[in-house]
């Protein structure tokens, strides 16, 4: 970690453009009484890559899944790629269709291969033929490093490799913007390198991304923007060399030091 | 180097090379099996032995019975009786008790309660006596039926040469009436060679089955017609084989096989619908036609051509009428009251099955669903038919359903049946399923969705092939159980395989031969739940992806 701290990160490459991908304003959610999300603003730029830390419980999680409203927000407003979610099945299904989301648990079908898992959504949703979308997938997957685990099921694979083949399948519905929640914290260790460094192509592609994690090496690598939560709110954010060395808040400082110290 | 002098053992073979050995003798091969599933230890030994002795006495006698002594010949139960006769005479002569007859039960002195003892046990004893004497004179008289028709073995005739029964019969019971134990001994001593034919006879008749096998099969069904049921027979093997096997040969045109049984199904089976045939082509041609653009117009004149003989044609006798109404092809009407046997078991099960999966799933997704009411009107149902017993179901089906429906109005008591036995079954069907969908991640749910698929894409694609292969043993346990409540239908009248049986035995002349009706009737319900559960371990083995994610 000391080593990584005094590193200086070119990001100069990934460029960050003007238009606005994700606008949230003053939402407010609750899980029955209980308060999770209070007064949350964020506005996202297309091509940004942006970390969420926190302590568990903080909403990170919760965050995210609002932007594609597997969680539903009860007040404020959320509106993503132009579209506002609310109550309407058809906005919900048009930002879900452009908003890819990997699992921590990876979430993969077990019952179908790798390639079917890979070109569900864009036979269904896309109404793609069958053969342009294993074509796809199959590019996917070699993005991906795996491509040789096509006709395998989830359950025959590591979890690295699972996480991969989560990855591209969300690719694979051509996403505009890619969501994370807690990509690597259910990998073994040795597996969690490989996921990371799939996910740092795609940053360098100039994918949009929200990222939920602790792997603090990826926040300095890619992300442009580190924002640390706590008890439902945005209590700090910043670019990582400014965040990571000059933390403003207490409980910023708090929550680095826990995670930094070994 | 210094790592061998380390290691204990033969030294032959460094360290890191140690080359594959054989396994010791007598752990591999079948005596290796033996050993470690039969006899791996004083327990298992003395279970294997004693498993192996109840088998033997159970299974000698049932294939003795069912086998080995069984008659098959003949077309009366003549050719049945006359080895039980036989028999009888050795088996009441074994009974019989010289002792018991010798009591006394007027004796003086003797306490009350002994003496009615005593006097039982003589009674017995005549009874036994007299026994031996009457089954020789049924046998006599069987045996004179016979030879009037005709009808008697090759080998009772040489064994009656030898014995001359019918000369011993009059000196038997002389000697029965006489009280005269040493004649009573020589006759039947002379008779021993016939009691011995009749012990090789005195097994299951199958001589029942095979004269009542087409009212087990079809029940009243008219005989000229059951080429229809043969048809609609292989038409369901048809059916159902590309939706069992997913890599058979022809599954493709099977499948259109498949699809269209519902309607000609219907059609041989009940007869009288030869238009079904036009939704049939309808059908072949929309199948057939890869754009899909010729396919419907041509299907959808089809059934208005249809519509327009049911609705103008079908009462009037002219050309027209006959040719679109296909009245050349028309089979006869038969009511569901001439239904019967396998095929009233079949049609239940068959109907039973098919419709109560789809609507168990549609109800427990209801049951799951989050909005309220449906919740509720689902979860209702459910509880409410699951706490009913399923003869409640059927006689509300069979004889308060009428009651209800406005006058004029009427359908088959049938097809009342078998919607109870179907929506009965469902509400079972759907808490299985329940269980299979509770089973499922929730992740699995949110991926779907994320994907951005609809609720019933994703329940299609993702959550029911996972919710129901989980669920396959509950579910082929309630196809079973269906199947087999289906002997229910009995109690309202339906003549289903039981009721043959039932009624077979009442028969004035098949009575007394309830072993071999009532076997039969399990034998064909084993069948066929036997074949559901293989099918169930097929599919479970062949529907295995690994370990679950």
């Amino acid at each position: 970690m000391e080593e990584m701290e005094n590193t200086v990160v070119d990001r100069s490459h990934m460029q960050v453009s003007e238009e606005i991908a994700i606008q949230i304003q003053s939402m407010h959610k609750w899980f029955g009484e209980f308060h999770v999300l209070k007064d949350i603003n964020l506005t996202v730029n297309r091509g940004e890559r942006i970390v969420i830390c926190g302590p568990s419980g903080s909403g990170k999680s919760t965050l995210i899944r609002c932007i594609n409203r597997l969680e539903e927000h009860q007040r404020g407003e959320i509106v993503v790629n132009d579209v506002e979610l609310t109550d309407d099945l058809k906005n919900i299904a048009e930002v879900r269709s452009e908003v890819g989301m990997v699992f921590q648990h990876f979430n993969l079908f077990p019952h179908l291969t790798v390639l079917e898992n890979c070109t569900l959504a864009p036979i269904w949703v896309r109404r793609m033929p069958k053969a342009e979308a294993e074509d796809a997938a199959m590019k996917y997957l070699e993005r991906v490093k795996i491509p040789e685990q096509a006709l395998k099921y989830p359950g025959q694979l590591s979890g690295g490799q699972q996480q991969r083949v989560a990855i591209a399948r969300s690719l694979c519905m051509n996403p505009r913007i890619m969501l994370f929640d807690e990509p690597t914290s259910a990998l073994d260790p040795e597996m969690i390198a490989e996921v990371l460094d799939v996910m740092v192509g795609l940053a360098e592609s100039g994918m949009t991304m929200i990222c939920v994690t602790h792997e603090m090496g990826f926040a300095r690598k890619v992300a442009n923007r580190v924002i640390f939560m706590d008890e439902g709110e945005i209590i700090e954010q910043n670019v990582p060399e400014e965040f990571f060395t000059n933390p403003k808040s207490d409980r910023t400082k708090l929550f680095l030091s826990q995670i930094l110290q070994h | 180097m210094a790592t061998e002098d380390t290691r204990e053992g033969n030294p032959a073979h460094p360290a890191g090379q140690h080359p594959d050995l054989p396994p010791p003798a007598g752990t591999t091969g079948f005596i290796g099996w033996l050993r470690e599933n039969l006899f791996a230890g004083p327990l298992n030994t003395i279970g294997t032995i004693v498993t192996v002795a109840v088998l033997y006495m159970l299974l000698v006698p049932l294939i003795q019975w069912s086998i080995t002594d069984a008659v098959i010949s003949g077309s009366d139960r003549h050719g049945c009786d006359i080895g039980r006769f036989a028999a009888n005479i050795g088996n009441a002569y074994d009974d019989f008790s010289r002792e018991n007859l010798a009591l006394d039960p007027n004796q003086e002195g003797l306490d009350p309660e002994t003496a009615r003892l005593w006097a039982a046990r003589q009674k017995r004893a005549e009874v036994d006596l007299t026994t031996v004497g009457s089954m020789l004179g049924n046998f006599d008289n069987t045996y004179q039926i016979m030879v009037r028709e005709g009808t008697v073995p090759t080998d009772l005739l040489a064994v009656v040469d030898q014995v001359r029964p019918l000369e011993l019969q009059p000196a038997l019971l002389q000697a029965i009436e006489a009280r005269d134990l040493p004649a009573v001994d020589s006759i039947v001593n002379e008779l021993e060679p016939l009691i011995a034919w009749g012990q090789n006879r005195d097994g299951a008749c199958w001589v029942v089955i095979k004269e009542r096998v087409l009212i087990f099969m079809l029940g009243f069904y008219p005989r000229h017609e059951a080429w229809r049921l043969i048809v609609a027979a292989v038409l369901l093997v048809g059916a159902v084989a590309p939706l069992l096997f997913d890599k058979m040969p022809f599954r493709k045109p099977l499948l259109f096989v498949t699809a269209t049984f519902p309607l000609t199904g219907f059609w041989f089976v009940v007869g009288d619908f030869p238009t079904m045939i036009y939704c049939w082509i309808a059908f072949a041609i929309y199948w057939l036609d890869p754009n899909r653009i010729r396919g419907p117009t041509i299907a959808a004149a089809l059934v208005l051509l249809n519509l327009i003989y049911y609705f103008g044609l079908s009462d009037s006798d002219g050309l027209l009428s006959t040719i679109i109404g296909l009245k050349f092809l028309d089979f006869r009407y038969v009511p569901t009251g001439e239904w019967g046997g396998l095929l009233a078991t079949m049609v239940n099960g068959v109907v039973g099955i098919t419709a109560s999966l789809p609507i168990g799933i549609v109800l427990a997704l209801g049951r799951r669903s989050n909005m309220p009411i449906i919740r509720a009107l689902c979860t209702a149902f459910i509880e409410t038919v699951r706490g009913v017993p399923l003869i409640t179901v059927l006689f509300m089906a069979a004889l308060m359903l009428p009651l209800f429906l406005p006058e004029g109005v009427s359908f088959d008591k049938f097809l009342r049946a078998l919607i109870g036995v179907a929506l009965f079954s469902s509400a079972y069907m759907a808490e299985v399923v329940r269980g299979g969908l509770q089973a499922i991640p929730k992740g699995q749910y949110e991926a779907a969705e994320a994907m951005g698929l609809t609720y019933w894409r994703s329940m299609r694609l993702i959550v029911l092939p996972q919710a129901l292969k989980i669920q396959i043993p509950a579910i082929v346990n309630s196809f079973i159980g269906l199947y087999k409540d289906t002997t229910l239908l009995s109690i309202i009248g339906i003549l289903d395989v039981l009721l043959v049986a039932t009624q077979t035995n009442t028969r004035g002349d098949w009575v007394g031969f309830s072993s071999e009706t009532y076997f039969f009737a399990g034998f064909i319900f084993v069948i066929f739940c036997f074949g559901m559960s293989r099918y169930s371990i097929f599919l479970e083995r062949k529907l295995h992806t690994g370990h679950r994610s």
